[in-house]
């Protein structure tokens, strides 16, 4: 999390402080960008609600917080103050936005989904939570997952960060979804652009953040409920969080949930066989004493789904034959079933850490260890003889992280330091069972960074440097050695035999840099941001080592040992405007990437496709290649306060993406987009307040930019759906009663989106009607 | 779904990433098809090594009449493992189809317990002196959603759209040049 701290001149004699938290009066979540002035001197609220103001004088003192969408607030103190609580009611005649436009103080683009909008988004999963940020697409798999894509990366270009940690899972398969639980979130941001230095390596497209709430600090027992029933696939969804506090700096959460659905259904026909359940369970401790934090949690994650009988992928010709038939061949045959048969996924992701977060003196040093468990095995349709998974994986993975978030460092008059120094050091272990893909690989990897915000204002500039290493030993079986070498693709003399198994060895290193600046208005209407940021990846187990038949792709496909770290340049202006009624952020980017690691056909020595002949029948030679690539877009969001009772607001995107050299266009890139929903909030209504009503109209253009060497089948028609939503909060004397509704392709239209792997064999699920109830007490 | 307890138990107890994995018996592997004409040696296409690059027989047949079966078998364990038998067991959900070159006539000479073709066995009509390609595919068609797949009138779907147009999944698909001598 960023700190800031704006700060007038530190006077000989003022050099108290003032601290505490900035909440919201209605749900007790923290509020970040809230002004505290204290005397001269004031400070900017971090994400977490906290503010330091320092450089203040001793003695009695007023207090004034400012933000814009609460109402003002006053109030006396005594400096030296810690621990000052500060709880803000919204300002009535503010703007009402789903989504801060306003970034916390990052140079990127960035949207948070919190509040309202996380709440209408209840019982839906990661990816679909966060369709409604611009810039992000829905990226749908084969059964009932999907997964987001942030200006058209995602998986192994993507970076999950869950409550600060590194989400490490199997990214490489196009259709494994996060193991995120958003019920465990209170806001889920979407940075975007290439975020490296303060995240680390595959922050290539962006980062997406869930943050869960804090923990109770006050003595008593709380929580919330949730109930969410969905139409298409009869699911049913549970969710439970129950916070416990001592009131004397310990905190306890226990939180789970459940959804069981049935398969999906087209409008048409049902989706064979795309059932689904998914599992959360976490227990979190906590303990603050004399400046001292302390955490410690565990999360289970169990998702187990079916694949749809539709995804028929044996060779290019039966794809381009299910694409031609329109529908599926057996779509007669499938029924609305709870069973979840083969082909199937079951994953599981364990997650254990502890933090530790103090006062040192010279800043905050906090401290991080977790241990990260994630299992998939891939079940196949196969002949009764044979049980159990065909494809088995588990990633271990170990991270200790460390930062020191020095003391803001007062620089003449008008300037602050603020920075953060760190690093960070991890181990990951990868172990298959049965048919090899990825194969075994210990990776050992450690990385430092440094990132300094200077404050001057109404300006600030941010840089940053990080570098990171990676030695990774990958364990090859003989056969897959020899496979390699029979082809040329791996040079003997780089592996040793270890007697059991061939160990290869490989180094890469990544230097990323940021650079970035934030200037607004004294009357923060509108704020420019400039950010100039790289970041890297190493290449993956499979990228290096695949030597058969690809997942998903009815190809053969060839991974290359000797691939280079990809790494992205990208420079990405933002223009937000807030005036009154009115409020806007619109980005544009480009990103360059050297070294862009891309899966293609490879040609043969007359010029015509490579062909491989398998047994199950001959298969075009597709291989990971490195070239150079560009993708640029543009993406915004207006607000627009109609009267007061009536926002609309339109989203749009679009992303260009090409090799550069020769202009050839990039696969599953998404077709630009763009988004209107009209909100209506009847004001003053007592016990309901906040109940509103909505309606939205979503366009998508077919993408026309497209290579038929690199896909297997023309792109889809773009479409247009309908949608709609109300809800209806109920508050009471001791609790928060919520309820809803949303509709969502309300016409039941056919359609099919670029972005999804059903694309080729199914229309996408049809109308779904969500209904949901919570209550917070 | 895995229970909380083992999983904290896997994250203490790890396996190693630098041995071989364990031997798992739940690949579905077939290296090598054989043909088999009129009881002689078999003509075999294999890819033992999985590479892509396999070893395939030429086949020659006289002119006339053939008695033709076909065996699918696992080459990596030894001894090599007879998939043939899993399909005479689950020969309500798999069908093999022949695709022979203009001239030639296959017919099917065996039946599953529903009454449909099973094509692991038939009969090859051989013209004058003549040459092609001949294509045997194995599609595996289990049930979905509790219903078969496997109906009536397959082959003949496979002849005029193609063996994509089936249901199911092709478990194998090799060509073998054929050519008739006198």
């Amino acid at each position: 999390m960023a700190l800031l701290v704006f700060s007038s001149p530190a006077w000989a004699d003022c050099d108290a402080k003032v601290s505490g938290h900035v909440t919201d009066a209605a749900s007790g979540d923290p509020v970040a960008g809230a002004r505290v002035e204290v005397g001269a001197a004031s400070a900017v609220s971090t994400d977490d609600g906290l503010f330091v103001v320092r450089g203040v004088c001793p003695g009695p003192a007023e207090l004034h917080v400012h933000h814009l969408e609460y109402a003002g607030f006053s109030r006396a103190v005594e400096v030296p103050a810690d621990h000052v609580d500060i709880a803000l009611t919204v300002d009535e005649c503010a703007v009402v936005v789903e989504a801060p436009a306003f970034s916390d103080r990052d140079p990127h683009a960035r949207t948070t989904v919190e509040g309202e909008a996380l709440e209408r988004s209840r019982g839906q999963d990661l990816g679909e939570v966060l369709s409604t940020v611009p810039g992000v697409t829905l990226l749908r798999t084969s059964g009932d997952a999907t997964r987001p894509m942030v200006r058209g990366q995602y998986g192994r270009r993507l970076l999950i960060l869950f409550d600060g940690m590194r989400h490490e899972s199997q990214k490489w398969g196009a259709d494994h979804a996060p193991e995120v639980d958003p019920f465990s979130a209170d806001a889920i941001s979407v940075v975007r652009g290439a975020a490296g230095v303060r995240y680390g390596p595959d922050a290539i497209g962006g980062v997406i953040l869930v943050d869960p709430p804090p923990l109770r600090r006050d003595a008593g027992v709380g929580g919330r409920v949730d109930v969410v029933g969905v139409s298409n696939g009869g699911r049913g969804i549970g969710a439970f969080r129950l916070d416990g506090s001592d009131g004397h700096g310990l905190g306890v959460r226990i939180e789970g949930d459940l959804a069981k659905g049935s398969s999906l259904s087209a409008p048409d026909y049902v989706l064979g066989n795309t059932a689904s359940q998914t599992l959360n369970g976490a227990v979190t401790l906590g303990w603050t004493r004399d400046g001292l934090e302390l955490e410690a949690g565990f999360r289970h994650h169990a998702f187990d789904a079916g694949i749809c009988y539709c995804v028929r992928a044996s060779s290019p010709d039966e794809l381009r034959a299910a694409l031609e038939a329109g529908t599926p061949p057996n779509a007669a045959l499938w029924k609305t079933d709870r069973t979840i048969d083969r082909p199937r996924q079951e994953v599981t992701h364990d997650l254990l850490y502890a933090k530790a977060k103090a006062y040192v003196g010279i800043g905050t040093l906090e401290a991080t260890f977790n241990t990260q468990l994630n299992h998939r095995q891939e079940l196949e349709q196969v002949r009764d003889t044979v049980e159990g998974p065909q494809y088995d994986f588990t990633l271990r993975t170990h991270t200790l992280d460390v930062g020191l978030l020095h003391d803001s460092v007062h620089l003449g008059s008008l300037a602050t330091l603020e920075g953060t120094v760190g690093g960070v050091a991890q181990l990951q272990d990868n172990l298959f069972e049965g048919l090899p893909l990825v194969p075994n690989h210990r990776a050992a990897s450690a990385g430092a960074y440094v990132a300094e915000r200077l404050s001057l204002g109404h300006t600030l500039v941010e840089a940053g440097a990080r570098v990171d290493h990676q030695h990774r030993d990958t364990y090859l079986t003989d056969e897959a050695f020899f496979r390699h070498v029979g082809r040329g693709t791996l040079d003997a003399d780089t592996c040793t035999d270890t007697g059991v198994a061939r160990r290869c060895p490989g180094d890469w290193s990544a230097a990323t840099v940021t650079l970035g600046g934030i200037w607004h208005d004294a009357q923060e209407r509108v704020e420019l941001r400039l950010d100039l940021s790289s970041a890297s990846r190493f290449p993956n187990g499979d990228e290096l080592f695949l030597n058969g038949a690809a997942p998903t792709q009815p190809v053969y496909g060839l991974g290359d040992p000797g691939l280079r770290t990809e790494t992205t340049w990208g420079a990405a202006p933002t223009l937000g405007v807030h005036l009154p009624g009115v409020r806007g952020e619109i980005s544009a980017y480009g990103n360059w990437i050297d070294d862009y690691i891309a899966f293609g056909p490879v040609l043969g020595p007359d010029g015509t496709p490579a062909v491989d002949v398998t047994v199950r029948g001959s298969f075009p030679r597709y291989a990971f290649t490195q070239t150079n690539a560009v993708f640029a877009g543009l993406e915004g969001q207006v607000e627009v306060e109609a009267t007061r009772w009536v926002t609309a607001s339109l989203t749009g995107a679009m992303v260009r993406a090409a090799e550069r050299g020769t202009g050839a266009y990039l696969p599953l890139v998404p077709a630009d987009r763009a988004s209107l929903t009209v909100r209506v909030n009847p004001p003053h209504l007592g016990t309901f307040d906040g109940a509103s009503v909505g309606a939205s109209v979503d366009a998508v253009a077919r993408q026309d930019r497209w290579d038929a060497g690199t896909d297997l089948g023309p792109p889809p028609d773009g479409y247009v759906l309908l949608g709609a939503s109300a809800s209806l909060p109920v508050d009471l004397d001791t609790e928060h009663l919520r309820f809803g509704v949303e509709v969502a392709n309300l016409l039941n239209a056919r359609v099919r989106s670029y972005t999804s792997l059903l694309r080729y064999f199914a229309d996408d699920p049809g109308r779904e009607i969500r209904v949901r109830a919570g209550m917070d007490f | 779904m895995r229970p909380w307890i083992p999983a904290l138990i896997v994250l203490v107890a790890c396996k190693g990433v630098t041995e071989p994995p364990p031997e798992g018996n739940d690949e579905e592997v077939i290296t090598t098809v054989e043909l088999t004409i009129d009881n002689g040696t078999p003509f075999v296409w294999e890819d033992l090594e999985l590479d892509g690059n396999p070893t395939v027989d030429p086949v020659t047949v006289s002119i006339g009449s053939h008695a033709v079966s076909v065996r699918f078998l696992n080459g990596l364990e030894d001894p090599p493992e007879d998939i043939t038998e899993e399909v005479e067991i689950e020969a309500t959900q798999h069908q093999v189809f022949w695709e022979v070159p203009a001239g030639f006539t296959w017919t099917t000479g065996d039946q599953d317990a529903n009454g449909l073709p099973l094509g692991l066995t038939g009969t090859l009509e051989a013209p004058d002196v003549a040459s092609g390609d001949l294509t045997v595919t194995l599609r595996h068609m289990p049930e979905e959603g509790g219903e078969p797949v496997k109906v009536a009138g397959l082959a003949e779907v496979a002849a005029t759209d193609g063996i994509d147009a089936l249901p199911g999944d092709t478990d194998v698909r090799v060509t073998f040049a054929i050519s008739v001598e006198e």
